[in-house]
């Protein structure tokens, strides 16, 4: 049983690609932003410049950024001579890399485009970023069907996972004892609710949807701990060994789950993929 | 005398056990068996909560604060000035720099001990100072100016590494800003034999030490060995910083606060001084902790204690200082004063040459370049369009460099301190904190808006400088302890912010590392101009450049209304910085080093000085545009980055000649 999550994965992605020949690739685009990055990777359309693109394969991981695409350098100040070279026809930033845009619109329009701002992630928002990306690269079919079939993904998704779950406290460990926990406005919530899980965090969080917490504060709290990886280097070492987070595992009633990294910060096919790893985990964990 | 220092020990105690009284009644331990620390009882909540968590906390930050205010006195009475703090020795940075490179490079060394490869970090930069500094038998002001260089080193490489890994080590940006969570005894039980060892040590030596408060040679006619002593009394103030650093993060500022407190309370001699000195920075420490935790979360981010108490102890700083009567600075002025014996003469010729030489530099480098495939010269490629992204940002680096070493050679020699520059005297900073809230306040969107923060930021600054300093004449210590604290104050908001892990935070880095990134044609202009008058005017002045170094007495003596100067050159110097940080970010360290460089190249009369220095710095800065774009292409590294790399080294060969 367990086994058909990974394929189902594997065969979501398989569709989502296989839009990606159908159309021609019309529109050069460069991207400064990840999370549009994965987006127009989903919608079949390959940018001529990401930025970072090796530490994107690292820490996004699918959809993988295919050879041809060129490095831009940084995020925060990606190389202008190499994007003047490059001519794109449109280069795509979030409002985090707005104060480039003086720089960027002297070599081509820049198309601004937001998903993480106070109280705005949710699955329609999702919909919407990857309708309004669709609509600027000409690819709205592609994103009907990107859309279909992670809804539909979810619907399986949520026949599967084991019936009785407890709240999820989702958290990614910075160092051995500080954690980033996800609730209101992050993605990974949007993907729980999506296959119809709770979060556990009820406090205050960013834009991005988390709250950075030190793990004395997470003693109260009656959940399902998920952790998501990477974890630092030395933190598994350390847990073991820490007779706090062991008590405070013990606690909850339930074993903690860890779950491959995913993109804390994505759109749809990282939403869709830890949805997928999510509900493996919880069946392991049930069998 | 004796009863100032005890009433606020017993007012800060009270008040410590006023809030750990409330802590533990609120959660209802006060009458109940829980209230032993060191027992846990696993069927109860609130016990595992008060033995493994609360209790070793309140431990560790008297530890550490105890720990941190005795490194603080060592260091203070060895190297005989008042702003030397366990961070002025490159420790911190250090360990910081070492946790980095293990975390990317080798992360089983993390996996084997994370405390271990700090400690190594904080060690190898203290081995680094002391080599750097032997020859001069460890004399106080090169120890200092070698802990500034290797600090400033440590500090660039870090910086470059966090710009581009900042997933990988945004972890470690918490440890940076002092986090005291404790979820066990394992720290505590780390910290307190070490501490107590090196304590006793500490006792054992004050008497030799307290012979330092002696000149030089009174102390070397008595038979003590300054060098071994130095050596001894340093060490131990590594290494207790260094475990603090190692087990709990980077904590600012109670080094520098603690012993300061007590010697404004009027306490001399050595022995209370240490003693007094531990206990408040114990207490401190505790305090802050204790106030901290009763913090709700603000914004979704953990306030941490290392950076809040360097945040809270700034303005404490900022108000004692007109309290702190200071001894003057006599070792600073043997290095700055000293004349080589071949002074340099600078002749028509040679400035043709330099000259030349930077035409020549701009020319080749705004041609050649890493282009997407691969080395290329744009004489035999022929893509000129890219010049249109090359000039504008060289020659801002050219310009800003001018600036300021010339800032730099202006604060260096007023104030007769070879530490002081605009970085230090806090120009910088302030801008630096006009930014963070521009960026936070959401008004980044234009380029026009950072600029105007930036500004704000530099003229309050200017304004506090000259409000808490105007009373004293602008004594040149006074007006650099101010820079310490603002520049504290900067360095706490921005390891707080980095420490929240909020994305954002590394467009400010960004920008705050000093890149040519945002110039374009359109901000050349303005910034020539300003160049071109703020250099004139700068040597308009060189005559009192020359009198005021030989001292307060000299230059009245000589007729010059010393204030009046030291507030005009001041202002000079703050417009300088301005202009140029508004340009390539606030951290280039150019204003330290071009003037410094000038002088380990034999320019010593202030005129000459002025000339070599700008055009060492505007050189210094040209190479390290150019030299940033081409390293690590396409990834981009910040210019003043890049020249602290560079300047740095040559510093430190020449500290040796020194």
């Amino acid at each position: 049983m367990k086994r058909i999550f990974p394929y189902l994965f594997a065969l979501f992605i398989a569709f989502v690609a296989s839009i990606a020949p159908a159309q021609e690739q019309d529109i050069k685009i460069a991207v400064i932003d990840w999370t549009q990055v994965e987006t127009l990777l989903a919608l079949g359309v390959q940018p001529v410049g990401a930025a970072q693109i090796a530490d994107y394969n690292a820490w996004v991981k699918a959809p993988e950024i295919p050879e041809g695409t060129v490095d831009l350098g940084l995020r925060t100040q990606p190389n202008l001579e190499r994007l003047s070279e490059l001519k794109p026809d449109q280069i795509f930033i979030s409002p985090m890399f707005q104060s480039l845009t003086p720089q960027l619109s002297r070599i081509a329009p820049v198309n601004n485009i937001t998903l993480y701002t106070k109280n705005n992630v949710s699955w329609q928002a999702l919909e919407a970023y990857t309708r309004t990306i669709a609509k600027d690269t000409h690819r709205e079919d592609a994103a009907e069907t990107l859309i279909q079939s992670a809804r539909d993904t979810f619907v399986s998704l949520s026949t599967q996972r084991p019936v009785e779950v407890a709240p999820l406290l989702m958290v990614q460990f910075m160092d051995a004892r500080h954690v980033r926990v996800f609730g209101n406005n992050s993605m990974y919530k949007v993907a729980a609710d999506q296959i119809g899980l709770k979060s556990a965090w009820q406090g205050d969080t960013n834009s991005w949807g988390f709250a950075l917490v030190s793990i004395d504060k997470l003693i109260d709290l009656k959940a399902q701990i998920v952790v998501i990886e990477p974890l630092p280097a030395g933190v598994k070492q350390h847990l073991e060994q820490d007779a706090f987070w062991q008590y405070l595992v013990k606690q909850t009633g339930y074993p903690a789950l860890t779950i491959p990294a995913v993109w804390s910060f994505g759109a749809i096919p990282s939403t869709v993929r830890f949805a997928t790893l999510l509900t493996s985990a919880l069946n392991e964990e049930a069998h | 005398m004796r009863a100032l220092p005890t009433t606020l020990i017993l007012a800060l105690a009270v008040l410590i056990a006023l809030l750990m009284g409330s802590h533990l009644a609120n959660v209802g331990a006060l009458n109940s068996p829980f209230i032993n620390p060191f027992a846990t009882d696993w069927h109860s909540r609130t016990s595992v909560a008060l033995t493994l968590t609360w209790w070793p906390r309140l431990f560790s930050t008297l530890l550490c604060g105890a720990a941190l205010a005795v490194a603080g006195v060592l260091m203070q009475q060895v190297l005989r000035n008042p702003i030397a703090s366990p961070s002025t020795l490159g420790i911190a940075s250090g360990a910081s720099f070492s946790l980095m490179l293990a975390t990317l490079y080798a992360p089983w060394l993390m996996s084997f001990s994370h405390s271990l490869v700090a400690l190594a970090g904080g060690i190898i930069s203290m081995g680094l100072v002391f080599a750097l500094s032997w020859r001069r038998a460890l004399s106080p002001t090169i120890v200092v100016i070698a802990g500034l260089v290797i600090n400033l080193y440590f500090g660039a490489f870090s910086t470059v590494l966090l710009m581009l890994n900042q997933e990988k080590l945004s972890g470690l940006m918490i440890w940076g800003a002092g986090s005291l969570t404790q979820t066990g005894w394992d720290n505590v039980e780390y910290l307190w034999p070490r501490i107590l060892v090196a304590v006793i040590i500490a006792f054992i030596f004050l008497k030799p030490l307290s012979l330092l408060e002696l000149t030089e040679s009174g102390a070397k006619s008595l038979g003590v060995s300054l060098t071994k002593l130095r050596f001894i009394c340093l060490g131990l103030a590594v290494l207790l910083t260094s475990w603090v650093v190692a087990s709990v993060g980077i904590i600012g500022f109670i080094g520098l606060a603690a012993p300061a407190i007590t010697r404004l309370m009027g306490v001399r001699r050595l022995v209370p001084k240490l003693v007094i000195s531990m206990i408040l920075g114990a207490l401190l420490l505790t305090l802050t902790d204790l106030l901290i935790q009763l913090l709700p979360g603000i914004l979704a981010m953990v306030i941490q204690t290392g950076a809040a108490t360097a945040a809270l102890g700034a303005p404490l700083m900022l108000w004692l200082l007109p309290k702190l009567t200071l001894r003057h600075q006599t070792q600073a002025h043997t290095v700055l004063t000293r004349h080589h014996h071949q002074v340099s003469r600078l002749n028509r010729s040679s400035i043709l040459w330099t000259c030349c030489a930077l035409v020549i530099g701009f020319c080749l480098f705004a041609t050649l370049s890493v282009q997407t495939d691969g080395w290329q010269w744009l004489l035999l490629q022929g893509d000129w369009s890219m010049l249109e992204w090359r000039v504008p940002r060289l020659l801002a680096a050219l310009l800003a460099g001018v600036m300021l070493a010339v800032a730099g050679t202006i604060i260096q020699r007023l104030s007769g301190n070879p530490m002081a520059s605009p970085e230090v005297i806090g120009i910088s900073s302030g801008i630096a904190i006009g930014l963070i809230v521009t960026i936070y306040a959401g008004l980044a969107s234009s380029t026009m808006g950072l600029y105007l923060g930036g500004l704000i930021g530099a003229l309050l600054t200017m304004g506090l400088i000259i409000l808490l300093n105007h009373k004293s004449g602008f004594q040149p210590e006074q007006v650099l302890l101010t820079g310490v604290a603002i520049t504290a104050l900067m360095n706490a908001v921005q390891t707080l912010i980095l420490a929240g892990g909020d994305p954002r935070s590394y467009a400010f880095l960004a920008w705050l590392s000093g890149s040519t990134y945002y110039v374009t044609s359109d901000t050349l202009l303005p910034l020539a101009v300003a160049t071109l008058a703020l250099v004139s005017l700068g040597f308009l002045f060189s005559k009192w450049l020359d009198i005021l170094p030989l001292g307060q007495s000299t230059a009245q003596s000589l007729g010059m209304r010393v204030s009046r100067a030291r507030l005009i050159l001041l202002l000079l110097a703050a417009c300088l910085t301005v202009a140029a940080t508004l340009v390539v970010g606030p951290l280039s360290f150019i204003g330290l080093m071009a003037p410094h460089l000038a002088r380990l190249l034999g320019f010593s009369r202030a005129r000459e000085h002025l000339i070599a220095s700008a055009l060492v710095g505007g050189l210094l800065m040209l190479l390290s545009d150019w030299l940033g774009r081409q390293w690590l292409y396409p990834q981009e590294i910040p210019a003043g980055m890049v020249a602290s790399i560079i300047g740095g080294l040559y510093l430190m060969w020449g500290l040796r000649r020194l």
